[in-house]
């Protein structure tokens, strides 16, 4: 049984880090208008909405199929305060601070609406500083981080967030430097 | 004639072949319309509750074109990407469970040396049959003296010691400075026992520890004798990993210690190795662990 939640431990981490920096990519290409004319802007955000609690969803199912395994050393504490572990160094803080960062940026899109914008987007812009942090935290503590595919896999992932990041970054600052002008 | 400035009679009574495309200001005035129709076909209640951001709301709008608002615009991708992310879930503990990443026994556990050098760790591993440490004096022929050098005189001299003497023609010990029969154990604190455990081979290299078993069978003390070295990162792990499962193996007594997050397989094989050390020392009498 411990074998299997050790293999289910793997297998979500991976797919919740891979939705994370797909949500990433989508909000940020909406949000810099690069979606095209082909889908409603209403379709990226749902989706990107649907992206975003996937991986809430699958870092949950992480956190409990380690918690779970009996011979870890994740217990409540370590999943809810980071460096509660006395076997880990700091890589599996970077993992529980990174789901803290997730789940905010989930759970204050609801009440979006309720919160001043600017609040509103630097909470929300929390979630970019997660997916580094779990990055981080797989390439650290991953069981699979050592491998070749794993570390291809790591550089494609960042490519991928790092083109609509920038979008987003140098078309903000272009739109404020000819607003200034 | 500018075409802009053309009166609206002359537009009307003679139209152009090609639809003229909209002017600015004639798109912003279309949107604009639009936008206040869909205003005025929005209720009050849904108005308000809209604007609480409540999804239900939201999603039984009409829409401006006069359509029902879609409940989720992207629900074929949302379906898609669910469906992707379980199977991928699926096909990755799958291939981690049969794909060829099981670590492996390579060779098995023995006991490597008995006697009061075990525990010290200096003497050169000599591969040995599985035996109890039977504290025997060595097999002399006589009482040897403990302190060789200094005295050498037989047993019942005056000037010996209560044992460190010898007992001439004979193989019995100097006990009370008297002889008596050298074959039978002496009373000796039981000595330390070292025991290899089984070598384990995983995909990042091979797992093998050796543990020194005290007199009355607690484990005293455990060294790895092979840890994945071949990448620096491999290093680092072990370099932080094992010294912690050693300190919680010597602390519970027992090979169940808990798994090191981020050197799973290190943490795995070691358990292995250990246990498999426990199991050799069990079945030679040595130990009572389990």
């Amino acid at each position: 049984m411990n074998e299997i939640l050790w293999y289910l431990t793997r297998a979500t981490g991976i797919v919740a880090t891979v939705l994370a920096v797909a949500a990433l990519s989508w909000g940020f290409l909406f949000s810099a208008r690069a979606t095209g004319n082909r889908r409603r802007p209403n379709w990226w955000l749902d989706l990107h909405n649907w992206l975003g609690g996937s991986t809430l969803a699958f870092t949950g199912a992480h956190v409990l199929c380690s918690f779970l395994q009996s011979d870890s050393s994740i217990g409540v504490r370590q999943v809810f305060v980071p460096s509660m572990s006395s076997s880990d160094d700091v890589s599996l803080a970077w993992g529980v601070v990174a789901m803290y960062l997730f789940a905010i940026a989930v759970f204050t899109s609801w009440p979006k609406r309720r919160f001043p914008r600017d609040v509103w987007r630097w909470i929300h812009l929390g979630s970019v500083f997660g997916t580094g942090l779990a990055l981080l935290h797989g390439y650290r503590m991953g069981t699979d981080a050592g491998g070749l595919i794993a570390k291809a896999a790591l550089v494609i992932l960042v490519g991928v967030g790092m083109y609509p990041l920038g979008l987003r970054l140098f078309g903000a600052i272009s739109k404020r430097s000819a607003r200034s002008a | 004639m500018d075409p802009a400035q053309k009166p609206v009679w002359l537009t009307v009574a003679m139209p152009e072949s090609t639809p003229r495309p909209p002017t600015r200001e004639e798109a912003l005035a279309a949107r604009l319309a639009a936008v206040q129709r869909k205003q005025a076909t929005r209720t009050p209640s849904s108005s308000a509750t809209d604007r609480s951001g409540t999804a239900s709301a939201r999603n039984s709008a009409p829409r401006a074109g006069g359509g029902q608002r879609r409940r989720s615009p992207a629900r074929g991708a949302k379906v898609a990407a669910m469906t992707m992310s379980l199977a991928s879930t699926g096909g990755l503990a799958a291939l981690f469970a049969f794909g060829p990443t099981q670590s492996n026994q390579v060779a098995g556990a023995a006991v490597v040396r008995t006697g009061a050098g075990a525990g010290a760790g200096a003497a050169a591993p000599v591969t040995a049959p599985a035996v109890l440490p039977t504290n025997a004096a060595p097999s002399t022929g006589r009482c040897l003296p403990r302190r060789l050098h200094l005295r050498t005189l037989p047993c019942g001299h005056r000037g010996a010691g209560r044992r460190d003497a010898y007992c001439p023609g004979s193989g019995d010990r100097c006990t009370d400075h008297r002889c008596a029969d050298d074959a039978s154990p002496t009373t000796l604190p039981p000595q330390p026992v070292v025991v290899d455990g089984a070598v384990y081979q995983n995909k990042w290299g091979n797992v093998q520890v050796e543990v020194t078993f005290a007199g009355d069978g607690s484990l005293m003390d455990v060294t790895p004798l092979q840890t994945p070295n071949n990448r620096n990162k491999s290093v680092q792990i072990n370099n932080y990993a094992v010294p912690r499962l050693t300190t919680e193996a010597l602390s519970v007594q027992s090979a169940q210690v808990h798994t090191i997050s981020g050197a799973t397989y290190t943490s795995n094989d070691y358990r292995r190795s250990l246990q498999s050390a426990i199991d050799a020392a069990r079945a030679a009498g040595i130990t009572t662990l389990a």
